[in-house]
């Protein structure tokens, strides 16, 4: 074993030899690049210019695909969620990365993970099988790998949800090593249009149809990773929870800003829901002083739905 | 709230190499028992440890701050991990159980101090790999669960669940050891 000290000069010797031999590598690269530039550009332009969407399998870059996004809008939406955008630079280096997979020019991020004992276990949610997932994504992966069909943080197969809309929600199934199964459900939020509520617990989660549970957290317990605390949401009646979902259905699409609104995810009062569905996921849902619900990885984008229906829920998460 | 990691490696950023001393003292010896979760070799997992830094330092990825400098070193340590076992599986090499219990114990005994925690810590070693990890994470690390979930890029609910399963069966190894520990 290294002392800190002998591991410290370690890593600082190595840091030394790998620049050295990138700046060499740069130097060599610098002639091809400029060639390699000038044809990505009449690539990329030829490609605008006929109107082909970007979002085809295939697709150049990623941020082509929001400029494709707003091109195909002749509907208009209240809001679109953001894009997923890489970082200028020599590489897509993100901390807090989360699991993805490209899919037909759009990253499905991770959801929920569905975990088997046996193979096979889960097979009910399986659809159609579409490809294998390379595993290839990294906090380091470049550009270019970004673009790849079936890139993904995680390696597998590669399968439509049944009962969701493919282009929502896939995912990927993988053996365990002890020899059971895992099914990473992924979402594509990546530049979707919304209106109201029904757009995205409607129509792609299915909510009114599926909910079979509810079950709320105060925001202490779930800051604090206290799953077990999950309870029945008091005095909450079947109608009521029928009125508040008819509500959240209707309710306009806002997209607020950390700007204008500080400290809002600091909130101290806060509620979550976790709506078990028949086919067993669950969907969290977290509510916000105003009459804000948001869904995971939505960020700044919440349905607002005020007024006594959602009080009621809210307050019974607490 | 400080996080006394990302002070570090901003000075490093800004030329401080001394900065880097300060990351390798703080977080070295839990990187590596994390990692030896994983590959089960301790010199593979320093070594996995050291590669982790030198990522960090070479490609100078931008740390956004919305999870601690600790979770991000980590998830880097972790995909290393995860890059050498497809590596060794490809290569029919599987990683040995070591004999290099001098190193191992001077490890436990810098970094968990206690007794007990390494008592616990021995009892880890005989579970599951997913066990070890997530044990590992929340206990020794006292990451909460969203922290947990996000280096071991699962959900926090798998992640309760598989702390769950975890629990249960490093109570029972304790409970063969004659150990009783309720706070397990």
């Amino acid at each position: 074993m290294k002392t800190y000290e002998e591991k410290t000069q370690s890593v600082i010797d190595r840091l030394r030899t790998e620049r050295r031999k990138r700046s060499r590598r740069r130097r060599t690269a610098a002639a091809c690049l400029s060639c390699l530039c000038i044809a990505a550009a009449a690539a990329l332009s030829a490609r605008y210019d006929s109107g082909v969407p970007a979002d085809t399998p295939g697709g150049s870059d990623v941020s082509a695909w929001s400029a494709a996004d707003s091109q195909s809008g002749a509907e208009t939406y209240a809001v679109v969620t953001d894009s997923i955008v890489l970082p200028e630079g020599e590489s897509a280096v993100m901390a807090d990365m989360i699991g993805c997979l490209v899919y037909q020019g759009k990253v499905y991020t991770q959801g929920q993970a569905i975990t088997g004992a046996e193979p096979g276990e889960n097979s009910s949610f399986l659809g159609e099988y579409l490809g294998e997932a390379k595993g290839s994504l990294s906090e380091w992966s470049s550009q270019e790998e970004w673009t790849t069909e079936f890139a993904s943080t995680y390696s597998g197969s590669v399968y439509t949800v049944s009962g969701y809309d493919p282009s929502f929600r896939l995912c990927i199934r993988q053996e365990t090593a002890e020899g059971g199964e895992m099914l990473q459900l992924l979402e594509n939020l990546d530049g979707i249009g919304l209106n109201t509520g029904a757009d995205l617990f409607g129509n792609r989660l299915h909510l009114r149809e599926g909910t079979t549970c509810v079950l709320g957290l105060s925001h202490q317990d779930w800051n604090d990773g206290r799953y077990d605390r999950l309870r029945a949401l008091d005095g909450l009646s079947a109608e009521q929870w029928k009125t508040f979902l008819d509500a959240l259905f209707d309710a306009p699409f806002v997209k607020l800003s950390g700007e204008e609104h500080p400290g809002f995810y600091q909130a101290e009062t806060q509620g979550h829901l976790f709506l078990t569905q028949t086919d067993g996921t669950t969907v969290e849902l977290r509510l916000f002083e105003g009459g804000y619900v948001g869904y995971p990885k939505m960020s700044w984008i919440f349905a607002q739905m005020p007024g006594e229906t959602f009080d009621a829920v809210f307050a019974a998460c607490q | 709230m400080d996080d006394p990691g990302q002070a570090s490696y901003r000075r490093f950023l800004e030329g401080d190499e001394s900065a880097l001393y300060e990351l390798v003292e703080r977080y070295n010896d839990g990187l590596v028992l994390y990692l030896c979760g994983f590959v089960n070799s301790l010199s593979v997992a320093d070594e996995l440890a050291e590669d982790a830094f030198v990522k960090l330092c070479l490609k100078r990825p931008r740390h956004r701050g919305l999870s601690s400098f600790k979770t991000w070193l980590y998830a880097i340590g972790r995909n290393l991990a995860i890059d050498y076992l497809r590596r060794a599986a490809r290569e029919k090499h599987v990683p040995l159980h070591e004999a290099s219990l001098a190193g191992s114990e001077l490890l436990e005994s810098r970094y968990l101090r206690e007794e007990r925690k390494i008592q616990v810590h021995r009892a880890m070693g005989r579970l599951k790999p997913e066990y070890r990890q997530t044990l590992w994470l929340l206990y020794f690390e006292e990451m909460s669960g969203k922290e947990a979930a996000k280096i071991m890029r699962r959900s926090v609910h798998a992640v309760e669940a598989l702390a769950y399963r975890a629990r249960r069966a490093l109570r029972e190894e304790l409970h063969r050891e004659g150990i009783t520990d309720e706070d397990i």
